[in-house]
Parts: structure tokens; C-alpha cells; sequence
């Protein structure tokens, strides 16, 4: 068998190709007399430029639109927090009972630290022999995470609700840029969409 | 291969003149056909024309290998016609004659699922009557082959067109359809072989 000519005639003839070739070529492509029915209307160049523009004016709208978002809850956040936020920090000590108030170390203000290097914040009174026990101290201590605790869920929660209100207005911003994105392609795709395409 | 060399000169000349000469530069080194697909995106319908002598003997084939001759030189047509009204989604003008034999493909599976879902057509009738015995037979002959052997051989054999023109118009590399117009060719030979011995 000669491969060459199989693969691109040449070289000597292939005695069996050059006969199938002989009775095949009656089935042989013939450009019909009558042209190709075409459509009247021709098909417009398809123009991809304006995707990657559209797509780079979609991020900086979103970008801006998120970012003066963000600015805008941060300043109303900083407003509203302020107080809190330069407050007493969440105390975990002892509360006195008979004032209701919070008070912070006990042991200090009732003994003097025993040595000058031991920390002045220490907390742990439960442990010193020279404490004076006006009241049971399991129950002050009890008392104290209890309050401790319904501060903190309650700064917790409402922190929760501040920023389901930032969710749904960042949500709010994102579907307007959304809505405004859709009717600039809209206006495109019409103004392309005006000649006839078959 | 003379036929798409005549077509690119051609149509540099007749674009020559609304070439720039820093345009014309990059314009050479792109092949001819897709020249011809991006003068067609510009809305020249002769240049879809002169796609269409081009790559008509690729899509005959293609469909011949799958099926009715009867049937093909229609569904030639419908190839064509479908390619022009979908000729804005090619990606790559270069990739047009791998996308066209894709089409034509398609186009094939089609037509048989079309013909299950209406009624199943007497096998006789799927002979070419008008044509030659002998090519029938060896037609009928390819089209027992697994499909990719039988497309480059009837590519070859029957529309005339060598090796590399095969993997040049339907995008296949030059070594796969060498090695399916061997492998094919070998169990061509096997077949007829069998024939004339019963």
C-alpha cells in the first residue's frame, strides 16, 4: 500500500485507491446552478466592546455605591456607639448589694496589697485570708455574672439589630445599582437590536 | 489548496484598498478563510459565497459519510444557511471550518432523529438510485466504518481532497486524520476483500 498517495497523492498510484477514487467520484460535490438562498438581511458584525466597558462601569457604580455606603453606616454607627464606646468597660467583679452599684475590687479598697509588686488589679478575693465577708461571697459573685451577662446580650443584640438594618440597606444600595446596570444594557442591546438580524 | 490560495489573493486585492498599510501587515498573516468570515461580519454576502465553494465539497462529505445521498445536497444548503444566520456567535474567524463541520455533524444527527420521530424510511430507498452501482456499493461499504474513519475517507475518496486540505478545512490535526485515512483505508481493504470473496 502506498501511504503518500493516500495522504496526499503523490508518489506512485495506489492501483485500489485510484479505483475507488475512479467510482466514488460520481458522488462528488457539484455546486448546484441555483445560488444559496441567503436571508435579505445580512448579519450584523457583533461588536464585543462595550462588554468589557459596560462590565468595568458595572464594578466602579457597585464599588462607589458600597463604599459610600460603608462610610455612611460607619459615621452613624460612631454617633450612635459613642457613649458606649468610651464607657466603662463591661465589668466582671463583684456587685455591691446594699447600693446596687458595681464595685470594682473589693479587696483593694478594703486591704492594702500585701507586697507592691502583687498586680493592683487583682480580683480574685475569694482566696484572701484578710477578707471581710459582709455578705456571702458566691452569691455577690453570682449576681455579678448574671448582670455581667444580661449586659453583654443585651449590647450583643443590639449590635445584632444595628447590623441587620446595615444588611438590608447594603442590599437596598446593591439592587438600585442592579436595576440602574439593567437599563443601561437594555439601552444598548435596543440601540444594536434596531437593524434587522435574521 | 490552489482554490484557497486564489481566494486569499483575491481578496487582497480587491481589500487592498481599504486597507490601511499598518492593517495589512497583521491581515497577511491571518489564513484566507478567515479573512473571507470577517469580510462576511462586515456584511459582504460574496464573500460568504466564496466560503461556500470552499468549503462546500467539506460539509458534502461530511454529510454524504452519515447520510442518504439523496438527502444531502438539501442538507448541504440548510448547513450553509445555518451557518450564515449563526456566523455572528464564531468566536474565532479562524476556527470557522472546524465550527462549519461541527454544524454539519449536528445537522446529520438531526436528520436521523427527525426521521425516527416521523417513520422509518425502507432501507432501499436509502440507496442512491441515480447513481453508479459500484459507488453505491462502496459508499454503503465506508458507512459501515466507525464514524471518524468513514468521514476522512469519504473526504478523500470521494470529494478528492488530500490529507492535509482534510485537516486544514475541518480543523483536525494533520496526524489524526492521517491516521484515520490509514486505519480506515486498512479496514476498507478488509471489507472489500470479504465482499469479493462471498
Amino acid at each position: 500500500m502506498n501511504e503518500d498517495y493516500l495522504w496526499d497523492k503523490t508518489g506512485e498510484a495506489d492501483p485500489e485507491v485510484e479505483r475507488l477514487e475512479r467510482a466514488l467520484s460520481n458522488l462528488r460535490y457539484r455546486r448546484p446552478v441555483t445560488p444559496l438562498p441567503l436571508p435579505a438581511s445580512l448579519p450584523r458584525p457583533f461588536r464585543r466592546n462595550f462588554s468589557p466597558a459596560l462590565a468595568i462601569a458595572a464594578t466602579l457604580v457597585i464599588l462607589l455605591l458600597a463604599g459610600g455606603l460603608w462610610f455612611a453606616l460607619q459615621r452613624t454607627k460612631d454617633s450612635q456607639w459613642n457613649p458606649i464606646a468610651s464607657g466603662p468597660p463591661p465589668t466582671t467583679g463583684p456587685v455591691d448589694t446594699t447600693g446596687g452599684s458595681v464595685v470594682k475590687n473589693v479587696d483593694e479598697q478594703l486591704i492594702p496589697s500585701p507586697t507592691p509588686q502583687s498586680s493592683p488589679t487583682t480580683t480574685t478575693s475569694t482566696t484572701s485570708p484578710h477578707r471581710i465577708n459582709r455578705s456571702s461571697p458566691n452569691q455577690q459573685q453570682r449576681l455579678a455574672l448574671a448582670s455581667a451577662t444580661s449586659n453583654a446580650k443585651r449590647r450583643q443584640r443590639e449590635q445584632q439589630i444595628r447590623g441587620e438594618e446595615a444588611k438590608a440597606q447594603l442590599i437596598m444600595a446593591l439592587h438600585i445599582a442592579s436595576d440602574k446596570l439593567n437599563t443601561v444594557q437594555k439601552k444598548i442591546q435596543g440601540n444594536q437590536g434596531r437593524g434587522p438580524i435574521s | 489548496m490552489g482554490e484557497i490560495g486564489t481566494a486569499g489573493n483575491l481578496l487582497l486585492m480587491t481589500g487592498a484598498s481599504r486597507t490601511t498599510a499598518a492593517a495589512a501587515q497583521p491581515a497577511m498573516e491571518r489564513s484566507p478563510e478567515a479573512l473571507l468570515v470577517e469580510e462576511v461580519l462586515r456584511g459582504d454576502r460574496d464573500a460568504f459565497g466564496r466560503l461556500y465553494d470552499l468549503y462546500g465539497p467539506m460539509v458534502h462529505g461530511i454529510l454524504l459519510a452519515r447520510v442518504p445521498f439523496d438527502e444531502v445536497d438539501d442538507l448541504v444548503q440548510d448547513v450553509f444557511l445555518t451557518a450564515f444566520k449563526r456566523i455572528q456567535t464564531l468566536r474565532e474567524a479562524g476556527a470557522f471550518g472546524g465550527w462549519l463541520a461541527m454544524i454539519a455533524r449536528n445537522r446529520a444527527v438531526d436528520f436521523h432523529r427527525r426521521k425516527k420521530e416521523t417513520e422509518e424510511l425502507p432501507e432501499d430507498l436509502a440507496r442512491p438510485h441515480s447513481v453508479d452501482p459500484e459507488a453505491a456499493e462502496a459508499l454503503a461499504l465506508i458507512r459501515t466504518l466507525p464514524e471518524a474513519y468513514r468521514e476522512t475517507l469519504v473526504l478523500r475518496l470521494v470529494e478528492g481532497m488530500t490529507g492535509p486540505e482534510i485537516a486544514e478545512r475541518t480543523g483536525l490535526t494533520p496526524a489524526s486524520v492521517r491516521v484515520n485515512l490509514h486505519r480506515g483505508m486498512k479496514q476498507l481493504r478488509e471489507k472489500l476483500g470479504m465482499e469479493s470473496g462471498l
